[in-house]
């Protein structure tokens, strides 16, 4: 696992040990620190973006913290009751990915298929990621240093429409409604901006976007690192530190994180590692975010938000005004605080060149705390407060919450290996286990008198105050094993097996057995290949196939008659009552995932590498909720009963090579994936726009067929008499949908699966090109296919409370009937039916980051007596084609919930963000 | 080297022997259930909490029951609650749906307790042993007396059930009945305490008296007359001298500004803890987990930012007598249709709400003209919002609205005044059997029982009568006695969930039940902007009021408007329909099981 060694052949890091690159069996890629290493990444689970075939990251949003990746690999498996995301191991122990700093990161191994991630038999059918940290070289010191500062503005946000266009457009809907006297009339439209300028109380005009964003985006990260080794002692240590802030007020996250890998020879063939990781981060979310954010991208522009006297207007448009939150600072906080700890000691005993003993302990610390606090904030109805002022709550509250978890991790192994003359064998055997401990400890008051103290203490003492407390625990067990055998390089062969038992589980269905058979033939090696060798350096055919768990079904306790402790009053008194609310099901056990693959691994010239992979994976037994007569009188448990397939394909292309000072290089890869649900028993899930059904993909969107506009008066009586939309007068220039069940009626039934939200096509290119020490490297990523849904104000014209987007005044009138939006009308709802004609295109192509850097001769750098000096400047999400919906980003359209559900897609998400960094490296 | 062998050897070793099994550790689980007598008591005590759990719309269901009556006009459009009236009632309606899960929910906690209630004997003493079985055996009672009322026949389940013992067919309701009353063995009930002590328990459980009256209550429900006075006798010998009616203060305000009405004597807070008439009624307090409704939210006006979601008909209100104990409709009552307030039954004002009375510290207007009203809580007049403003649609007597009327039952001024921040949380209790509908039960027993003792009917009747200073009932005949005690429960239980079975239990002179006239036809409204109305009632010895377009008491043309016409169909809504997901989810049901005319 040393730095060094890798750069001859190159080695990568699999489940419980390394491997040659030329020599894997199964589908796996490495990504190694140089791709991402100098990039500035805040959250490490956005780095595998467009870097990994196969590997699916999307982003909800830019919040400061909050912005990190979910990663799926090779589809998803499962809806509903369980966790979908990729077991991620840091160092061989379960933990979350952006607790580690990208600079402390040596390299990311993602096992994609049965054959490589089976000897993580019951979390793996979801895949497997492993991260690997530095550790310090032999004979080495050195101390590095990396940092840059940034600023971060949205990508996009909508272009909404000036307080003329407002009006004007309002007028044109009211006109199509057939109201005589209008709102605004034009003489109004025409002086409004003079008479904003005389009294601005009765003509308001405000420019939501540029009032609430005012957040610097500032950004910087620095981290030092310490490597010092000798022949039996070597450290790496370092510490790092990223402050970033939002582009709204109240919005950022700092990060600190400490990191100590420790390796002691301590005789000739006993090592000792340990290692001891800390991080902390503060997380500073805005508590009316979502609100501020809706206001920016939905909001008219002659609402009255402040008065001349420079009070705040209350509940414009049924909605709290967010104003004096972001330019007071008013109406309380929220944070979200989190401490790791980890610490890990490995002995490693080599009593023989064929034999090694290894024995870690791992115990991990965690916890999480949240804060919030809501204060009251005062609005005036009137300015100079002539009337009492009015509170956008009640009552002020502060809500905390604390959650630890403690989880211990035990493992001993042993690893054969041993050559006879062209016989290879390796073997590895192994037994570890896991328990979990999980707490948490809420309280709550409400009344403080005095707000600036926002602690529990200073809570009223009332009836209101309440708290929580809750625990659990899980524990796993597990034995496991692999068989390598290698004959002259040529044929490979691995057996993995994992036996995995889980507290979940009923004693009967505990234990899991998780096979997995692969094997692989270079045919490189072949003597008949010989002729081609200058053109083939590498050819290698694999094959495998496996059986994968997921133990991750949401209860911990899923097959527990579990009574449930209450209360009841009698008399001013409380008595605890108890009762059951869900039936168990003892019979509850694993999803089950069966996994085949095949691949090939070239290349050519020595300069260009191809690999590829076709998979099929089945996921079966998905827990489901499925409807259980009344009559038992408890909630429906989780029943073993959904099956879903995913099938997908994955090329990557690589060319690397050097002219003279010249160098080039270029990474490419395209991955699909069709997601399939074959068995939900029967039912359906719908929820909202997104419906989940036999024959289509998880989260397929579920609409109206827009089939256009109707465009004369013959036309729209002609649908009135024959297919009546919704019982309501269709007109020119309203939206004419398909009757999808062919009963000569348009409503709810004839919505129809149209699209589905989770991304096909998914691909990156990564360009770089070097020059002496100069470098520009490019990375391009995107999604070739996929669909979104965003309605309300913030697509839709005519919302009440809302205004219109600029493109909206492409409208159609019976003097524009090549509009691009539909007669815009109040009263008819008719146009704003969840249809097709509001869904998005989903696909997009970015150029993710571009990065120029200057690395500094030799001779300099020895004239300023340290060993290395680089610099570069880099930005991110600098430009993108899509056919989206203008002003929203399409990276966002894909909202994953934390159990994998999604909620379609939403407009007042905080948006991406670009970032410009400028940044060094220095080498003492 | 041998050292480190061992010490892997020892984590491997650690690794295997490390245990599994992980128990629940916020909560118990089944298994032993109960062990004790305290578990005992908390698995009990959660069956009595799983009926505050029956909330439709904010309000307890038992108080929206009598909202799909004749005695009720609700807002328009309600959570489909008015399509009960309309007689398109569906199997998958939310509360269709509702209802039978928690009666389902309800006996599922009973029997969690009952399963293994004999891990009890000699843990317990026998009293508390069949104390606990008792109780148990009377909720599980009153879970299926109210599921047969309902859906008709249901299953039978008498376990606790799992998902390889989960379907049970239909039982016929009348052997669902004979298991109840069985289960309700007076060997058993007399186990029970006369009534469970009040500074202690408040009126959460049911005591021997609630006992015999459910048992009285479920008899006559199911025509059984001369069990259900027998039990009522033995129910009302019991709650002599630890039951009482609460006196009601019966002055009459004519006008807001003279004072406010105050049934709280007997529905307020102040009943909760005093009043001796309540037997037993559904907890709720802020203070235990969700343990609130929002009754004064759905009841109050808008002036209280209330949803004023329903109230009395037009039909209730000109169906109290006159203070002489007389019909509005008879010439020589002295009733005057312009002044038609004064001289009432006094339980008018104290239960229901009417233009120009005050509740809860404000004055009540439906009439367009009083843009203010007047809040003597603050001393001072503030916007009529059930008139005025962007909500009054749904006023009380808005175009959307209830029919111009209001309840006042449930409303507890006290309660008003400390409102704000609680989001219309209400927690008054909700009585499900108080002394008065026990006098009723016990009446109505021997009034329908062949040789019942009638002079006893007319004495309970007359009981409850004086309470508010009514004139005893003259009557001694069956017919006569009947026709009062039709009265008398109309207008004494309104908005408490009688009335719904009541129409559907008593039959007319014609031979069907009095619903197939009460819940047929026209309900009358005061018309829009006017507070009362000119129609002459037409009222039958059902009390059943009906109007005729062409009759009103000045001759003028009838200025009342029609607010819902009902439709009750005959040999279909006697029932509700069967719960759809039950039917397709219960392989021994099945779809086509429905109940007739659905």
């Amino acid at each position: 696992m040393e730095v060094d060694s890798r750069v001859v052949d190159e080695v990568v890091v699999i489940g419980y040990g390394t491997e040659k690159k030329v020599n894997l069996t199964g589908s796996v890629s490495s990504v190694s620190t140089e791709e991402f290493n100098s990039r500035p990444i805040t959250q490490l689970s956005t780095a595998l973006q467009g870097i990994a075939p196969g590997v699916t990251v999307t982003t909800a949003g830019g919040a400061p913290g909050a912005d990190t990746g979910n990663i799926q690999i090779r589809g998803i498996g499962s809806f509903g009751g369980s966790d979908c995301s990729p077991l991620i191991l840091i160092d061989g122990v379960e933990g979350d990915m952006n607790s580690v700093d990208a600079s402390q990161i040596d390299q990311i191994t993602v096992l994609k298929d049965a054959a490589s991630s089976a000897i993580y038999g019951s979390r793996a059918a979801n895949g497997v990621v492993l991260i690997t940290t530095k550790r310090a070289g032999k004979d080495k010191f050195g101390v590095t240093y990396r940092g840059y500062v940034g600023w971060q503005q949205p990508v996009v946000y909508p272009d909404v429409v000036g307080p003329e266009d407002f009006m004007t457009l309002q007028s044109i809907a009211e006109a199509n409604d057939g109201l005589t006297k209008l709102t605004y009339s034009p003489e109004y439209i025409a002086n409004y901006r003079k008479n904003n300028f005389l009294d601005p109380d009765a003509y308001p005009i405000i420019d939501w976007q540029k009032r609430l964003m005012t957040g610097n985006g500032f950004t910087h990260s620095h981290i030092v690192t310490m490597s010092a080794g000798t022949e039996r002692i070597r450290n790496m240590a370092s510490f790092g530190y990223l402050d970033q802030n939002g582009i709204i007020k109240d919005a950022s996250f700092r990060r600190f994180n400490l990191r100590n890998n420790l390796d002691v020879q301590l005789h000739k063939r006993l090592k000792l590692s340990f290692d001891v990781a800390g991080t902390y981060s503060n997380r500073e979310i805005n508590p009316y975010q979502g609100g501020i954010f809706s206001f920016m991208n939905a909001k008219d522009p002659v609402m009255l938000a402040q008065w001349s006297d420079g009070s705040y207007a209350p509940f414009t448009g049924g909605t709290t005004n967010p104003l004096p939150m972001i330019e007071t600072g008013v109406g309380g906080n929220r944070h979200y605080q989190k401490l790791n700890l980890k610490t890990s000691i490995v002995l490693e005993y080599k009593p023989a060149k064929w034999l090694t003993l290894e024995a870690k302990v791992a115990p991990q610390f965690a916890a999480t705390k949240n804060h919030l606090f809501k204060d009251m904030v005062e609005y005036h109805s009137d300015p100079y407060g002539s009337k009492s002022p009015i509170s956008n709550v009640e009552f002020n509250s502060l809500e905390e919450s604390i959650a630890t978890t403690y989880n211990g991790y035990y493992h001993g192994m042993l690893t054969l290996a041993h050559s006879f003359g062209k016989h290879h064998l390796k073997f590895l055997a192994g037994v570890s286990y896991e328990n979990y401990e999980y707490a948490s400890l809420g309280a709550y008051r409400q009344d403080f008198s005095y707000p600036q103290y926002d602690v529990i203490d200073a809570g009223g003492k009332n009836e209101f105050k309440d708290n929580s407390g809750s625990r659990s625990q899980i524990a796993l067990a597990s034995f496991f094993g692999r068989l390598n055998y290698n004959y002259d390089n040529r044929y490979l062969f691995e057996a993995n097996l994992r036996y995995d038992g889980s507290s979940r589980f009923a004693k009967k269905n505990r234990w899991g057995l998780f096979p997995s058979f692969s094997a692989a033939w270079r045919l490189s090696e072949e003597a008949f290949m010989d002729s081609v060798r200058d053109v083939i350096t590498e050819a290698k055919v694999r094959a495998s196939y496996g059986t994968l768990g997921n133990q991750n079904i949401g209860s911990n306790y899923p097959t527990a008659q579990m009574l449930t402790i209450s209360s009841i009053a009698a008399a001013g008194k409380i008595y605890p009552i108890v009762a059951q609310q869900s039936l168990a099901n003892k019979d509850i056990t694993w999803e089950t995932t069966y996994m085949a693959d095949i691949g090939i691994d070239m290349t050519l010239w020595e300069k260009f590498t191809i690999t590829a992979d076709y998979y099929y994976k089945k996921t079966d037994g998905i827990l489901m909720q499925l409807d259980i007569p009344s009559t038992i009188g408890l909630n429906a448990p989780y029943q073993n009963a959904g099956v879903v397939t995913n099938n997908g394909w994955e090329v990557a292309l690589g060319y690397n090579n050097r002219w003279g000072d010249w160098s080039f290089g270029v990474q490419a890869n395209l991955s699909d994936v069709i997601n399939e649900i074959v068995d939900m028993k029967g039912t359906y899930g719908t929820s909202g726009v997104i419906r989940n059904q036999e024959g289509s993909s998880i989260n397929s969107l579920y609409l109206l067929k827009c089939l256009g506009f109707v465009q004369t008066q013959e036309q729209a009586d002609w649908v009135n008499a024959n297919c009546p939309q919704y019982g309501q007068i269709t007109k020119p220039g309203d939206i004419i949908y398909e009757d999808y069940n062919q009963d000569n009626k348009i409503d709810d039934s004839d919505k129809q699966i149209v699209g589905s939200l989770i991304p096909r096509y998914t691909y990156g290119l990564t360009l770089n090109v070097g020059w002496k020490g100069i470098n520009l490297s490019a990375q391009f990523q995107g999604v070739g296919k996929a669909d979104a849904y965003i309605s309300g104000a913030y697509t839709q014209p005519c919302v009440s409370g809302g205004t219109f987007q600029k493109s909206h005044l492409d409208n159609w009138t019976p003097e524009n009937t090549d509009a691009k939006y539909p007669r815009l009308s109040y009263q008819s709802d008719l146009n704003k039916k969840v249809s097709t004609f509001w869904m998005a295109n989903g696909a997009y192509c970015r150029l993710k980051n571009l990065q120029l850097s200057y690395t500094f001769p030799k001779k300099i750098v020895k004239a300023m007596k340290i060993k290395g000096l680089m610099v570069y400047a880099n930005a991110t999400n600098l430009f993108t084609i899509s056919n989206y919906y203008e002003g929203y980003d399409p990276e966002t359209a894909y909202q994953s919930g934390s159990q994998g559900a999604t909620t379609g897609s939403i407009g007042n998400n905080y948006p991406l963000c670009s970032t410009y960094t400028f940044g060094a490296e220095i080498k003492f | 080297m041998k050292k480190y062998i061992l010490s892997i050897l020892s984590v491997a070793l650690l690794a295997t022997s490390c245990s599994l099994d992980r128990e629940p550790l916020t909560g118990p689980s089944t298994g032993t259930f109960p062990a004790s007598a305290q578990e005992a008591e908390a698995g009990l005590l959660a069956a009595y909490k799983s009926l505050a759990n029956d909330i439709h719309q904010y309000n307890p269901a038992d108080r929206w029951f009598d909202a799909l009556t004749d005695i009720s006009a609700m807002r328009t459009t309600l959570s489909k609650w008015p399509d009960f009236r309309l007689s398109i009632v569906t199997s998958n309606l939310s509360h269709v749906e509702d209802t039978y899960a928690r009666i389902y929910k309800g006996l599922g906690r009973i029997h969690l307790v009952l399963d293994n209630l004999d891990n009890l004997r000699g843990v317990v003493t026998d009293e508390q042993y069949y104390q606990f079985k008792a109780e148990l055996l009377c909720l599980r009672a009153y879970q299926y007396d109210k599921a047969c009322k309902f859906y008709g026949d249901v299953p039978w389940v008498d376990h606790c059930l799992t998902l390889d013992d989960y379907a049970y067919a239909r039982t016929p309701k009348a052997e669902v009945i004979d298991n109840i009353l069985r289960d309700l063995d007076d060997e058993l009930l007399n186990h029970l305490p006369i009534a469970w002590d009040r500074a202690t328990w408040g009126t959460c459980r049911i005591g021997r008296v609630g006992a015999y009256a459910l048992k009285a209550r479920i008899c006559l429900e199911w025509g059984r007359f001369a069990d259900a006075a027998k039990y009522s006798k033995i129910a009302l010998d019991l709650a002599a001298g630890v039951y009482d009616l609460t006196p009601l203060d019966c002055t009459y305000y004519p006008t807001h500004a003279d004072g406010e009405p105050d049934p709280t004597p007997l529905f307020g807070f102040d009943a909760e803890k005093n009043s001796m008439e309540w037997i037993w009624a559904i907890q709720f307090d802020r203070l235990a987990a969700s343990n609130v409704h929002h009754g004064v939210y759905t009841f109050a006006s808008r002036v209280h930012n209330g949803a004023a979601g329903a109230g009395p008909s037009q039909a209730l209100i000109d169906s109290f007598q006159t203070k002489e104990g007389k019909k509005i409709t008879d010439p020589d009552s002295g009733y005057d249709w312009k002044n038609p307030w004064k001289n009432r039954d006094p339980r008018l004002d104290l239960y229901c709400l009417r233009t120009g009375a005050r509740s809860m510290g404000v004055q009540f207007s439906i009439d367009p003209a009083d843009k203010t009203v007047f809040d003597y809580n603050i001393e001072k007049a503030v916007p009529n919002g059930d008139v005025t403003g962007n909500k009054n649609e749904y006023g009380p007597n808005g175009t959307k609205g209830p029919g111009g009327y209001l309840w006042r039952k449930h409303l507890d001024p006290v309660y008003y005044a400390s409102i704000p921040g609680k989001a219309y949380e209400d927690e008054l209790d909700v009585p499900i059997m108080r002394l008065a509908e026990l006098l009723l039960v016990d009446a109505e027993a021997n009034i329908e029982m062949e040789g019942g003792d009638l002079a006893r009917a007319k004495a309970d009747i007359n009981r409850v009568r004086a309470r508010v200073n009514m004139p005893p009932v003259t009557a001694t005949d069956r017919d006569g006695l009947r026709s009062a005690l039709r009265y008398e429960r109309k207008v004494e239980l309104c908005c408490e969930g009688f009335r719904w079975f009541d129409l559907r239990r008593w039959k007319s002179a014609d031979g069907k039940i009095v619903a197939v006239k009460a819940l047929n036809g026209d309900q009358y409204a005061p018309g829009f902007g006017l507070t009362t109305s000119n129609a002459k009632p037409i009222i039958d010895e059902d009390w059943i009021v009906t109007y005729d377009p062409n009759q009103t008491f000045d001759g003028a043309k009838c200025n009342a408007r029609v607010h819902t016409t009902f439709k009750f169909v005959e040999g279909k809504d006697e029932l509700w329909p069967f719960p759809y997901s039950e039917m397709i989810t219960n392989p021994l049901i099945g779809e086509g099981n429905n109940n007739p005319g659905y």
